[in-house]
């Protein structure tokens, strides 16, 4: 029986994470219009003198413009953000209390005070982003004229200008830079992409010594947008749960690498005070005043939970609801969730990988276009090299499917989760720096699958039945071993060699991790084939030798938890890679993890 | 047949015999299950093609 405050304490902090997702794709856009507008302004309204500026007067005028655009620009979205999205908030938080019931019917929905509540809130997170508008008029204006009072050249003040709106590195003629810098712009803030957001920053920071601007308009928006619709639900569930008697909690949420201690440890049950795992407000009161952490804020614990970012929510209960072990009483038991299932469906990044229980077929259309979409940029990727007269150069046979994307043959749900993976080796391209794929296209014979110079080809036939041969696999080997399948499985380094399975997605439970594990497999292809590639590689061709696969061929002794990793070091490398970046770290050898370390 | 395949596979030097063998081999292929471990020796010898393509000098010599 499913743990039903879990289930819907989760179902609000989803959709909190989508709300967040969505409107941080609208400030992302409302912050390039703004910055556009800003820079032309400033470019008709300013005169310059052999490129400077020059007159105080045209830049005192130009203040009321900035605001207007502001105000015009970012105002609705700020409205936008508090009118919509916590009004939805609102009603998940209400959905969650009329699901339970067993509370007073007056206090399960919103009621008046409650409203008026949600209206105070409102039109507090709207001073805030409000604020940064005022703000940032004035930061925007005085940079304006502090240029022109010494007479700067334009282009620094466009610069300034940029950067003190978006705060990303400034416009580049490298197109790799300029890649990353959407990249990061696009995304920052999205929890799911979070460590691709991260590498990509490392990237600038490390290979093209950029440096995020600290002071700008996004960050304190963003930052304003992260939490304000977090403390809202939080703010409105502490109030009605007071309303309604509810003094003890429970803390949920995901645990992620980044997870502060004090959630980890809250959401694990280390601190449990009792053995239903239940904590009275005081209690809580009680731990956090006594510790502290990075990134903990001042305020009520119940509010502000782990501090800025946090992605945990309490959920307020009674004590009579769960049995003394914790489990649930009858009454919580026997309650049938009203709300509409929140979809997590079809969403998957390498840091959450979509599971086969969250996947919903689609019709292959809806794939193909997003395969499509996929591969177009993988094509117009400059890092593939091309010949002066713009022809491609190729390295590989079937260079004819360059630009390719043909997934007529994969049934519907073949092409949903090849679409999925898809963003998952897309994060992968960004890890590693490569270029994405710019073909796929399958063929109902030979290899289960084949990688070169940037195309995916797939063999339908046998992937449709990759659980069945992988079953197969284990129970050859086993037979011939006399021994069970599940030791073929659970094999692990220092074992007997002869009981490994032959290729490294037999380890894998499903045909959804199988499938991945093959695609992992031919990404990491791509990465020895194309590391360290660039449009000025003048040899790419047939005879090619990547720098990494001559590092390859240096490495001796290696090892391989797959029979087939052992046919010779490229295999070595896609075998350990695939197991690698599925995390079956146990099952990589050290050299390898040494070597893809090095190419991160 | 799954055992010349891998043989052909782990050669240390590759040539258009060996690829034609190995490609004739997909068709001697009995059962599903020898198919389904032929398709992945099939994956690993694809991607050293170039090596056969450096000998002739171009890839005319693939059968499709």
């Amino acid at each position: 029986m499913a743990d039903i405050v879990k289930e819907l304490t989760n179902y609000r902090i989803k959709g909190i994470e989508r709300a967040e997702i969505e409107y941080y794709k609208q400030l992302t856009q409302t912050l390039d219009r703004i910055e556009a507008q800003i820079v032309a302004l400033a470019d008709q309204q300013l005169p310059r003198q052999a490129g400077k500026l020059i007159e105080l007067q045209s830049a005192i005028a130009i203040r009321p413009k900035i605001k207007a655009i502001l105000d015009k620009e970012y105002l609705p979205f700020a409205d936008r953000v508090v009118r919509k999205g916590f009004g939805e908030q609102a009603k998940r938080v209400e959905r969650q209390f009329k699901t339970i019931g067993l509370i007073p019917p007056e206090f399960q929905e919103l009621t008046k005070g409650d409203l008026a509540l949600v209206q105070n809130l409102k039109q507090q997170y709207y001073t805030q982003f409000k604020d940064v508008s005022n703000n940032f008029t004035r930061i925007l204006s005085d940079k304006v004229y502090q240029n022109t009072l010494v007479g700067t050249e334009f282009t620094v003040l466009e610069k300034e200008l940029r950067e003190s709106i978006n705060g990303i590195y400034a416009t580049s003629s490298d197109p790799a830079v300029n890649r990353l810098v959407d990249y990061v712009k696009n995304n920052r803030d999205n929890p799911a992409l979070a460590s691709r957001v991260d590498s990509a920053v490392k990237i600038l920071q490390s290979k093209y010594a950029r440096t995020r601007v600290g002071e700008n308009m996004k960050r304190y928006a963003g930052q304003i947008l992260n939490d304000s619709l977090r403390d809202f639900d939080a703010t409105l569930n502490f109030n009605k749960s007071k309303d309604a008697g509810l003094t003890f909690v429970k803390y949920y949420g995901d645990v992620i690498p980044t997870t502060r201690d004090i959630c980890r440890r809250m959401v694990s049950g280390s601190l449990d005070k009792r053995a239903n795992g239940l904590f009275t407000i005081e209690e809580i009161q009680d731990i956090w005043a006594s510790r502290s952490w990075s990134g903990k804020k001042g305020g009520n614990p119940m509010i502000v939970r782990g501090g800025y970012n946090c992605r945990h929510q309490f959920s307020y209960v009674n004590p009579d609801w769960y049995e003394e072990d914790g489990k649930q009483a009858n009454k919580l038991k026997n309650i049938v969730p009203k709300i509409k299932k929140q979809s997590k469906e079809n969403i998957s990044s390498l840091v959450n990988p979509i599971t086969l229980t969250n996947i919903k077929t689609v019709p292959k259309q809806v794939s193909q276009a997003k395969i499509t979409k996929s591969i177009k940029k993988g094509f117009d990727d400059v890092r593939y090299p091309r010949n002066p007269d713009g022809s491609i150069k190729f390295r590989f046979t079937n260079s004819d499917k360059i630009g390719t994307s043909d997934i007529s043959e994969l049934s519907d749900a073949m092409a949903t989760k090849v679409s999925l993976i898809l963003d998952e080796l897309n994060d992968l391209a960004v890890k590693y720096d490569v270029p994405q794929l710019r073909g796929i296209w399958t063929k109902n014979s030979g290899a289960i699958a084949t990688m070169g110079d940037g195309v995916l080809r797939i063999n339908p036939t046998v992937l449709e039945r990759i659980n069945i041969g992988a079953k197969r696999d284990l129970e050859k080997i086993a037979f011939l071993n006399n021994t069970k399948p599940k030791n073929i499985k659970n094999w692990k380094f220092g074992n007997n060699p002869d009981l490994r399975p032959e290729v490294s997605f037999a380890y894998f439970d499903n045909d959804l991790d199988q499938l991945r594990s093959v695609l992992y497999h031919e990404f990491g292809h791509q990465i020895h084939h194309m590391k360290y590639v660039t449009k000025k590689t003048k040899d790419y061709g047939i005879s090619f030798k990547p720098k990494v696969e001559q590092q390859l061929s240096k490495i001796r002794k290696r090892k391989s938890a797959s029979k087939y990793g052992d046919s010779n070091n490229q295999e070595w490398f896609a075998e350990n890679f695939s197991l690698y970046s599925m995390n079956r770290k146990d099952l990589v050898d050290p050299q390898f993890i040494k070597l893809i370390e090095e190419l991160q | 047949m799954i055992e010349e395949a891998r043989k052909i596979l782990n050669k240390k030097n590759i040539n258009v015999e060996d690829y034609n063998r190995f490609i004739a081999l997909e068709k001697e292929m009995k059962t599903e299950f020898d198919k389904f471990q032929y398709s992945w020796l099939a994956e690993g010898f694809e991607l050293r093609l170039p090596e056969i393509a450096q000998k002739v000098g171009n890839y005319s010599f693939i059968k499709d």
